[in-house]
């Protein structure tokens, strides 16, 4: 019986030893990240690029099955004055997805960064500051009605201790602009799918807890809201795996959908310097990558909204100018080469 | 790492084939474990992850040390790795990263001497110690 059961762990272990190492020769013209899956994969798209840049646009359309707009619809772009509304970008990306039987998931209606200065300094009074959230939530989705499959209506409404953002929305309209947001969009196009998006929320229970709890109590009293985007702007050092699965998990049994709305994981939090990804970094993103479609993979299927990459390669993602520092957080290279990371969701999916 | 991952699991093979054994539930991180003979001066411990699906299951194999032994208490520290034998399957590293632990158990109940509360605390790092967490945790454990 000892023997036995040392014989086991033993052989155990040397079945892993023996798996063969990752490799990094995949060709992304051979293969497609949206087959290799049973739910939507997306990305996020950078309205400078998209039209632009045709190795961009081909890759962005052979690998990913859902798009959504890095910042076409977020306020500043899209609604610049008062009495004016800017469809040009917004439109090209949503007849983008269109031609390329893509779906569309709008971001974001309503947030409290990138609005246009006209919103930063509207002096009205209460009612006039909810014809003004009901009048863009509302011109928005109804010119998108039947064609964007999704909204992120209200997006980082919560800050890191559960409780509500002191945001312009909020100073101005307390609490309940969260409900009349998801009301007027839920008017506007009652076939849309309504998503409450937030960050942070794997890293921090605290936060995740009151927002799971608040959308709860929300959906009970009738207001139409159907999933969370959990963001995971992760990287390679933290959330623990066991946090991602605990997040995905936590989200699905409340009955939300999930959606991971903006996935990259960073290789540099810590800001060194880092002209170029070490090997073993990247190989710990791919196995990060790896974990995190697998553990969606697991939710049930009703509950799989899909996976959206933030950005398409490391060269456009945002967190390199955010943030300062060095970083390759995505699958694809500045060149749009296969990654190690791609590679692995390819080989192993 | 992955020696010392094997070492712990091969003393945890030593321990479970020959010793008398306790359980242990902790509700607040959902773990389930099984452990030797607590009142020795080593004792091995397993825990595992549950209320999670099969493929998130994570088991923590610990090799703990009695520091001191009284009547009512015991005051331990110990070692720990913490794996999801799943990954194996799915191309992913086996090993999720390493904990310590101290920690120590009352036995409160004259009635059932076997009963013990459990209270830890456990620094928990990833695999190549660049995050980790301060974990704490509390549950019941019955010596057999």
């Amino acid at each position: 019986m000892r023997k036995g059961a040392f014989h086991f762990i033993l052989g155990l272990f040397c079945c892993v030893a023996c798996k063969p190492e990752y490799s990094n020769h995949c060709n992304p013209k051979e293969n497609a990240l949206k087959e290799r899956v049973n739910f939507k994969v997306g990305v996020a798209v950078d309205h400078d690029l998209l039209g632009f840049d045709l190795a961009y646009e081909e890759l962005v359309q052979s690998q990913f099955n859902s798009l959504s707009p890095e910042n076409a619809m977020k306020a500043s772009y899209i609604h610049p004055a008062s009495d004016q509304f800017d469809w040009y970008l917004a439109d090209r990306l949503v007849n983008f997805a269109e031609n390329h039987g893509m779906r569309f998931h709008g971001h974001t209606l309503i947030w409290h960064q990138q609005l246009p200065e006209w919103i930063e300094n509207f002096a009205g009074d209460r009612e006039q500051w909810r014809a003004l959230l009901e009048q863009h939530i509302k011109t928005i989705v109804n010119r998108y009605k039947g064609r964007v499959a999704a909204w992120d209506v209200v997006n980082e409404a919560f800050v890191e201790d559960g409780s509500l953002r002191n945001s312009i929305w909020y100073q101005h309209l307390g609490a309940s602009y969260i409900r009349l947001a998801f009301e007027y969009a839920h008017e506007a196009d009652p076939d849309a799918l309504l998503f409450y998006n937030d960050y942070n929320l794997a890293q921090n229970p605290l936060k995740r807890k009151a927002v799971i709890r608040y959308l709860e109590e929300m959906k009970l009293a009738g207001v139409p809201i159907d999933g969370i985007g959990c963001q995971f702007h992760i990287n390679i050092h933290f959330p623990e795996v066991s946090d991602l699965n605990k997040c995905m998990e936590e989200v699905c049994q409340a009955g939300f959908k999930l959606h991971i709305s903006e996935l990259d994981i960073a290789l540099n939090p810590f800001s060194r310097s880092m002209p170029q990804p070490k090997e073993a970094d990247l190989k710990r993103q791919a196995d990060r990558y790896l974990a995190v479609f697998k553990a969606f993979d697991r939710q049930p299927n009703l509950l799989k909204y899909g996976i959206t990459m933030w950005g398409l390669s490391d060269a456009d993602s945002w967190i390199p100018s955010y943030f300062n520092r060095e970083d390759y957080p995505l699958l694809f290279d500045g060149n749009y080469q296969a990654k190690a990371a791609y590679c692995k969701l390819i080989e192993s999916l | 790492m992955t020696r010392f991952s094997i070492l712990i699991l091969l003393c945890m093979a030593c321990f479970g084939l020959k010793a008398q054994v306790g359980i242990s539930y902790y509700p607040f991180q959902s773990e389930v474990g099984i452990n030797s003979n607590v009142d020795k001066l080593l004792w091995g411990d397993l825990r595992l992850a549950s209320n999670t699906f099969y493929g998130n299951i994570t088991t923590e194999t610990n090799v703990m040390w009695n520091v001191k032994r009284y009547q009512k208490v015991s005051v331990y520290t110990g070692l720990g790795a913490n794996f999801n034998f799943f990954n194996a399957a799915g191309d992913l590293p086996i090993t999720n990263g390493y904990a310590a632990f101290a920690g120590c158990r009352f036995r409160f109940s004259k009635a059932w001497p076997g009963l013990q509360l459990a209270f830890e605390l456990s620094p928990y790092f990833n695999t190549s110690f660049s995050g980790g967490t301060l974990r704490s945790s509390l549950g019941l454990a019955y010596q057999f």
